[in-house]
């Protein structure tokens, strides 16, 4: 086969890092920054530059920000007694959506052993922190083995500390990622949580 | 070829916006990955299945040519349902996959590490009490079967008959103290008793064998040091130090 042109090759092998696509995908795509519109692809590398420039992630709940807080962090509006506990940045526009407006605390990931992922690996010390001034603790975590396994550490964790710790109420569908269960659900399984300790 | 075998989830990884990425230990063909098309999707029952430790029948085209084959077909033959709402068997249960994942090969089939992991996952849904001892009765097991069964009996140094063991960094066997003055693991001799005992103890009379728990616990560090010693892809298992983390 012949070789694409190095700048090519480049684009494509980048492209190809991104969860989802294949090299058919990448090789596509590539294909169509060439035809694109000049000025919308610098656009978008500029863009991509940008995102590694500027954005960190938040000092209090591990979040992005721009700058060391994150935009809910700064909020003094919000209730700041109930800290909502989730996997992935992303997962915070989800409850966003359900009109929550406590605050959050992204743990970065769960327990999993095949993939290394061990406590230490996880941003649970300033959790535990934070939840010593906090009146409520919400495990939004998914609901799959290893995030299970994940609620399940916390519960056992923060169970002498003196907070109120629930969880989203079941009815989430088993194994299921918070990314693909509708807004309704969600915001059912969130008023209807359930307490999981005695604080 | 349509191939139909009994097998064990042993990873899950979403893929794409309705897809799962699911690496198999399979009765017949050892590790497997399986592209599992339109699982995430919210009426598609297979997604609820396929979940690390669910034992499963599986229906899958086969092409040795490929690196993720296309699964047609699942159905549950025992999911990890006291597992998931209980941490100590959920730790244990993924400390179980994850050493299964580094000892099998694709397209090698380990019949018998099947058939014991299986009935481990099997007990530890099934049974209470003993979570501790199924795990330890893995580890031993998957020793002996994969050819690495430690000498319980007698010091790999001089012969004497071992009272108390000191596992060797240097070796891998099993050594008296007076022959190992390293600061390393040490197994009583309460826990060498229990490892002998458990070496003919059938799976589902282990309720009977009785010992400390720190006994249980420690022999369960000096069986991975050993595993991690003698089986390669076993380097650092990650699930001793999160069982440890947890206190469980
Ligand atoms: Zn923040
Ligand atoms: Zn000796």
């Amino acid at each position: 086969m012949t070789p694409y042109p190095p700048s090519l090759e480049r684009v494509i092998q980048s492209l190809v890092k991104l969860p989802g696509i294949g090299q058919k995908t990448a090789r596509r795509l590539g294909f169509f920054l060439l035809t694109a519109e000049k000025e919308d692809v610098i656009e978008m590398a500029k863009s991509l530059e940008d995102l590694t420039k500027y954005i960190q992630f938040c000092e209090n709940c591990h979040s992005i920000a721009e700058g060391s807080l994150c935009e809910i962090c700064k909020d003094p509006h919000r209730d700041q007694g109930t800290i909502c506990v989730v996997e992935e940045p992303a997962d915070i526009f989800i409850f966003e959506r359900t009109g929550f407006r406590g605050l959050y605390h992204v743990i970065g990931g769960v327990l999993s052993p095949l993939d290394g992922v061990g406590p230490d690996d996880l941003n649970l010390q300033d959790l535990l922190k934070r939840a010593s001034t906090a009146k409520e603790i919400i495990l939004a975590i998914n609901a799959s083995i290893e995030g299970e396994t994940t609620t399940l550490f916390l519960t056992k964790l923060l169970a002498d500390q003196d907070v109120t710790v629930t969880r989203l109420a079941r009815g989430l569908p088993v194994g299921g990622n918070l990314e693909y269960v509708d807004d309704l659900t969600i915001s059912r399984s969130l008023s209807e949580r359930v307490k999981v300790n005695n604080g | 070829m349509l191939t139909s075998t009994d097998a064990i989830a042993l990873k899950v990884t979403p893929y794409s916006e309705s897809s799962l990425i699911v690496q198999l230990f399979t009765r017949d063909l050892g590790k497997v990955t399986v592209i599992a098309k339109g699982a995430r999707r919210q009426k598609n029952p297979a997604g609820a299945i396929l979940e690390p430790m669910s034992l499963l029948t599986v229906d899958f085209y086969h092409k040795t040519s490929r690196d993720i084959q296309t699964l047609k077909d699942v159905s549950l033959a025992s999911g990890a349902l006291k597992i998931r709402r209980d941490l100590k068997k959920l730790s244990l249960g993924l400390a179980i996959t994850e050493v299964i994942a580094g000892v099998i090969a694709e397209d090698d089939p380990a019949p018998i590490l099947f058939r014991l992991t299986w009935k481990v996952l099997q007990s530890l849904e099934t049974t209470e009490g003993f979570d501790h001892l199924l795990f330890l009765f893995f580890l031993l097991q998957l020793a002996i079967h994969t050819g690495f069964k430690p000498n319980l009996e007698t010091c790999s140094s001089c012969g004497k008959v071992l009272k108390t063991a000191v596992f060797s960094n240097n070796s891998g066997e099993l050594e008296c103290p007076s022959c190992n003055r390293e600061t390393g693991l040490v197994l009583g001799g309460h826990g060498l008793a229990m490892l002998r005992k458990l070496t003919v103890t059938h799976i589902e009379n282990l309720g009977e064998l009785t010992g400390p728990r720190e006994e249980t616990e420690n022999a369960v560090s000096f069986l991975t040091a050993f595993l991690e010693f003698h089986i390669e892809g076993l380097h650092k298992l990650k699930a001793p130090e999160i069982l440890r983390q947890i206190g469980i």
